[in-house]
């Protein structure tokens, strides 16, 4: 009897022309809107109502516009690293332990500045200091696997659980705030490196995410590093041909990860919390690892799936307020991007009958 | 590619303008919108001040409720999206939302805002409050310590913070007016809301020689790793004896809803004052569950009296002399504890064997 399906997937060989991508995502939201109504309903929730909910939270004023850019900023930040590491087909699982040892080493500078450095001074340092940390944390793992060619996917991932608990050990032991009556906390970083607010409620950060967006932009486009990541990734045995050294690379890829990531643990703290906490990030690090791959590593499309998830996320928490209860809103989230990537898969490939007698074993 | 998701982004932006519908309430008609650090589901904390949201509700006030909201800056956007619906009440019910609540009342000095003391960030139009929880656990203690037959008590802790060392110290000095003997042992998951870490050191407490296990964490975890391995239970936060019938002795109670009730009134009459508001055993903010039948007559008058006591006033457990389980006097002869001390209270009192974690 045979088994197999009467379909297949074929790679599609010829580049997909712009529009007909756009065409396809639109189809995909679409889809996903609809799937989402049809779950709506079957739930007893008006789709209208819900969908409302969802766009307010997420754009629907000043204050929510501010929220949702200020909370892409991390989330863009981390993609933007593990997109740059995977141009080198390195998996960074690591972003929110460097984001967390980043803003280790933010506070670490921004606690114990003296409080009349001059702000010029003071924030540069601070989000120094934050690349510092988060490069380091990811340099363990990058030294791991060019000398000892430990899987990076391990390596990064475990040393999360690591950062995340320094942090904790610290703002509740050593840097824990005495006027925060033992409460997870450490004192606020000197006022000289918080940048504020520039506009309605809408910290600088974005415009670090977005110079990063355009770094990895140019690299891609005219940088020999950029050009050796990816021969590397792809090819390392002509890399090697070629004179690129692979440990310099696999160097080079992950320990710029974690600075990325650690830049938005930095900005995290001189933007957001001013002081270093317990539960800073709510799994930035790990969101972003979708996020790099929903916009399939291109680093302005990064910039828009970072500001779109993060209003989905931002938007859930509006449909509580509109009493829908939270598992709606991760379910609706689940949807678009399930949707979104199918749509993206069928850019790639198409579907294609095959006859019973033809069907690939 | 590029060009698809901007016109994803604008589709968003564009169906959000449309579809955005601004509600409106003038001061006079308070609406009360309420944050929570867990679940509404955990049986404990966040369930007592949803219950008492309800209550308000009940009595006419719109209320909405957003749960597992983290104290971090997504507090901002949850309080500007209530603010943005009509709601002029918000209750951050969670002492980490203070930072960023502060952030909103200065931006939004015509609207209300109730977090939970002690206060760290105050402004014109916060009230914080709280509740003297550790009369409560005085009362349990009192409970814990007539029951226990190996004199040996386990305690379950979330984070060592002020109020919880407070609740320890004084369900200690209570279960020890009853019997001298007593120990308490304390075990600190370092969280609120792990139902698993919870009931593994209750566990583990029993395993240790301990026959009454008391806790300080919003879930009912504890209560039933110490049933299940058949030891007495004391419940924290709301009446746990569902969880365990025959084995739960009794356990503080919050109750949030006369609180919540003035705090109406003080916005509705134009009545609100900023600062703290600390509920007692006196106006029923805190009170102590029905206590099982296989306890005493003699200890249940005797709880009853030490607890109009104490509501009233005429007794103050804080007393001096009191030491610290390293024998330091802490409380000299003749002094006493305020709420600020209390606040500040980084100490174990003697017959506690444990000490406070990571410092």
């Amino acid at each position: 009897m045979n088994l197999t399906m009467p379909f297949r997937l074929e790679p599609v060989l010829d580049e997909p022309r712009r529009g007909q991508a756009a065409i396809r995502l639109a189809v995909g939201a679409c889809v996903a809107l609809l799937v989402g109504a049809a779950l709506l309903l079957a739930s007893g929730y008006d789709p209208v109502v819900a969908y409302s909910a969802l766009a307010r939270g997420a754009f629907g004023s000043m204050n929510a516009i501010s929220g949702t850019i200020n909370k892409a900023v991390p989330i863009g930040l981390c993609a933007i690293g593990i997109a740059f590491a995977y141009r080198a087909r390195l998996w960074n699982i690591g972003a929110e332990g460097q984001l967390y040892f980043g803003a280790f080493g933010a506070a670490g500078v921004g606690l114990f500045l003296p409080p009349s450095t001059p702000p010029v001074v003071a924030l540069p340092l601070v989000l120094l200091a934050g690349m510092l940390g988060g490069g380091l944390w990811a340099f363990i793992a990058a030294a791991l696997k060019a000398y000892r060619g430990v899987n990076e996917i391990l390596t990064t991932l475990m040393l999360n659980y690591v950062a995340i608990l320094w942090v904790a050990y610290l703002v509740t032991g050593p840097w824990s705030d005495p006027l925060a009556y033992s409460f997870p906390y450490s004192a606020p970083i000197i006022a000289n490196a918080q940048p504020g607010r520039v506009f309605a409620g809408i910290h600088p950060g974005i415009i670090v995410l977005v110079a990063a967006s355009l770094g990895l932009w140019w690299l891609d486009r005219s940088s020999r590093l950029g050009f050796n990541l990816r021969v590397a990734g792809d090819a390392p045995r002509a890399a090697l041909y070629g004179g690129v050294n692979h440990r310099t690379v696999t160097l080079v890829a992950l320990t710029g990860a974690g600075a990325l990531a650690g830049l938005a643990g930095a900005i995290e703290i001189a933007g957001s919390t001013t002081r270093l906490q317990s539960g800073l990030s709510p799994g930035y690090g790990f969101i972003a690892i979708l996020v790099a791959w929903l916009a399939q590593g291109r680093p302005l499309a990064i910039v828009f799936a970072a500001l779109i998830y993060s209003g989905l996320l931002n938007g859930g928490f509006a449909l509580q307020v509109s009493s829908i209860p939270p598992a709606t809103g991760t379910i609706l989230q689940a949807v678009l991007l399930l949707c979104f990537l199918a749509a993206a898969t069928f850019g790639k490939y198409r579907i294609r009958r095959v006859p019973a007698s033809q069907g690939s074993p | 590619m590029l060009n698809s998701r901007v016109t994803i982004g604008s589709v968003l932006v564009a169906s959000a303008a449309a579809l955005c519908v601004p509600g409106a309430a003038s001061a006079e008609d308070p609406q009360a919108a309420f944050i929570y650090v867990g679940p509404v589901g955990d049986a404990g904390w966040t369930y007592r001040h949803d219950v008492a949201r309800q209550c308000i509700e009940a009595e006419g006030t719109k209320t909405a409720f957003v749960e597992t909201v983290p104290e971090t800056p997504d507090v901002l956007n949850v309080e500007n999206d209530f603010l943005s619906q009509g709601y002029n009440m918000i209750f951050a019910t969670a002492f980490g939302y203070q930072p960023f609540t502060q952030q909103v009342a200065v931006a939004n000095p015509d609207k209300y805002f109730f977090g939970i003391t002690p206060t760290i960030a105050p402004a014109d139009n916060i009230l914080n409050f709280y509740g003297k929880l550790w009369d409560g656990r005085y009362l349990t203690g009192m409970v814990a310590g007539s029951m226990t037959e190996t004199n040996k008590i386990g305690f379950v802790a979330a984070q060592p913070i002020p109020t919880v060392i407070a609740g320890l110290n004084a369900f200690t000095l209570g279960a020890r007016s009853v019997n001298p003997d007593v120990t308490v042992e304390v075990v600190w998951t370092l969280s609120w809301y792990d139902p698993s870490a919870e009931k593994q050191a209750a566990v583990a407490l029993v395993e240790n020689g301990a026959d009454v296990i008391a806790q300080h964490q919003d879930t009912p975890s504890a209560v039933q790793g110490a049933a299940e391995s058949g030891a007495w239970a004391i419940g924290s936060e709301s009446d746990m004896t569902s969880f365990a019938p025959e084995k739960v002795l009794t356990g503080t109670v919050w109750d949030w809803c006369p609180f919540y009730k003035s705090a109406v009134d003080m916005v509705k009459n134009g009545t609100f004052e900023p600062g703290e508001f600390y509920g007692g055993l006196d106006d029923g903010t805190v009170s102590i569950a029905p206590i099982n039948a296989a306890v005493s007559d003699e200890i249940k008058a005797k709880v009853a009296e030490t607890e109009a006591a104490l509501a009233s006033g005429s007794f103050d457990y804080w007393a001096g002399p009191i030491k610290d389980n390293e024998g330091a006097t802490v409380v000299a002869e003749g002094a006493t504890l305020g709420i600020a001390d209390i606040n500040g209270m980084g100490w174990l009192v003697e017959g506690v064997s444990g000490s406070l974690p990571t410092k």
